[in-house]
């Protein structure tokens, strides 16, 4: 019986719906990021003029700029435009969990710089578009320069520069908050 | 030619779509790792993330920390499976993670959103935990107050756990470091 059943399917009806099923499998997955209504890049985009530096104010009951994010970090963010010139970033990484991530706006993480002892807290990055680097220092303020890449070529036009800054209690939020302000982002005039 | 139709849209259309919902919510081995009640998802914001990490964090509005920075663990069920609630009470319990590791622990209901509550008291971290006796870490979830550590769920219905711990690499020498567990999920009463 079940071998008459499964007979009548044909061997050709399942391996079409195999290859087609593995296909649409392939397609939802690589379609889902192109159609996300609700984005963290596009929940930025609402709020946050372009090649400006922007803290987003702490996580709340009552407001929270994006899902599943917590009070204990603070961010702020610059969405960044290379299409007019390379974008200069000035900030600081002043204490070990601080760090700037680098995004595309389809929400690839392509660079990391996490705050290290070892350096200068104050950081001058010059974000270019790709085929425009050229080789400089990375300036490092007060401190003898290290030989290092200040420039770095962002792989689509448009992106998010966000500097994450974890918050250790209350008593430190005014603190972190005005380190974060102190961060600047906007086009370069070099 | 009907059993072949039927067929066509179970395999193809139903197990296409449905594999590659749960391949991008929950995950599998190839893209998560699971210690009990935690699920990380281990290529999140890394420049190679694989299609299915990249579209799990842009599905749900998430921003991606790289997991060099730190490793974001999830907890949706407790330690016996059961969806967490907030009709239930429970206990998170355990060790923290050694060489003074920043870390914090939230709750969110199942939107993504931190809970409003009277006590504004939305998580912990490692700065701002009450110790247990023997540095353990123990969490109470629980609708109204409880002595000691307490993270209000309020009325939320279906609630998400999130733990993130931050990453140090290893300096060249340095002994290798004890594998650390994330803390258990203990369900202790339902209403």
């Amino acid at each position: 019986m079940t071998t008459n059943w499964f007979g009548r399917l044909g061997v050709y009806t399942v391996l079409v719906s195999l290859v087609a099923g593995g296909l649409i499998h392939l397609s939802a997955t690589l379609v889902v990021p192109q159609f996300a209504k609700a984005s963290a890049f596009q929940r930025l985009s609402d709020g946050i003029p372009v090649n400006r530096m922007r803290v987003l104010p702490a996580a709340s009951g009552e407001a929270a700029l994006l899902p599943y994010l917590g009070p204990d970090i603070r961010l702020a963010v610059c969405r960044y435009d290379v299409g007019g010139g390379p974008v200069a970033l000035k900030f600081q990484l002043p204490h070990r969990g601080w760090a700037l991530g680098l995004y595309t706006d389809q929400g690839d993480n392509f660079y990391v710089l996490p705050a290290q002892e070892s350096r200068s807290a104050d950081i001058n990055l010059t974000l270019i578009p790709q085929g425009e680097r050229s080789f400089s220092l990375l300036t490092l303020g007060g401190r003898a320069p290290v030989l290092s890449i200040s420039q770095i070529e962002v792989p689509d036009t448009r992106g998010f520069a966000v500097i994450r800054a974890p918050v250790r209690g209350k008593a430190f939020e005014a603190e972190i908050e005005a380190q974060l302000r102190k961060a600047d982002c906007s086009v370069s005039r070099e | 030619m009907i059993a072949n139709i039927l067929l066509f849209v179970v395999v193809a259309v139903a197990g296409g779509l449905g594999s590659s919902w749960y391949m991008i919510e929950r995950g599998s081995a190839l893209t998560t790792k699971r210690i009990g009640p935690w699920t990380a998802w281990t290529a999140a914001g890394r420049p190679d993330a694989d299609p299915y990490t990249r579209a799990h964090f842009m599905r749900r509005g998430m921003l991606p920390v790289s997991t060099a920075l730190a490793v974001t663990y999830e907890a949706i069920v407790d330690n016996e499976r059961e969806r967490l609630h907030s009709s239930c009470e429970y206990v998170i319990e355990g060790v923290e993670p050694a060489d003074g590791r920043f870390w914090t622990i939230s709750v969110f209901d199942e939107r993504g959103q931190l809970i409003p509550n009277p006590a504004d008291r939305y998580s912990y971290n490692s700065a701002t935990v009450l110790r247990a006796p023997g540095n353990r870490l123990q969490i109470a979830l629980a609708r109204s107050a409880r002595p000691g550590n307490w993270l209000p769920t309020g009325g939320a219905g279906r609630i998400t756990l999130v733990m993130s711990v931050e990453e140090i690499a290893q300096s060249p020498g340095e002994a290798s470091r004890q594998p650390w567990q994330p803390p258990e999920i203990r369900r202790t009463a339902c209403r």
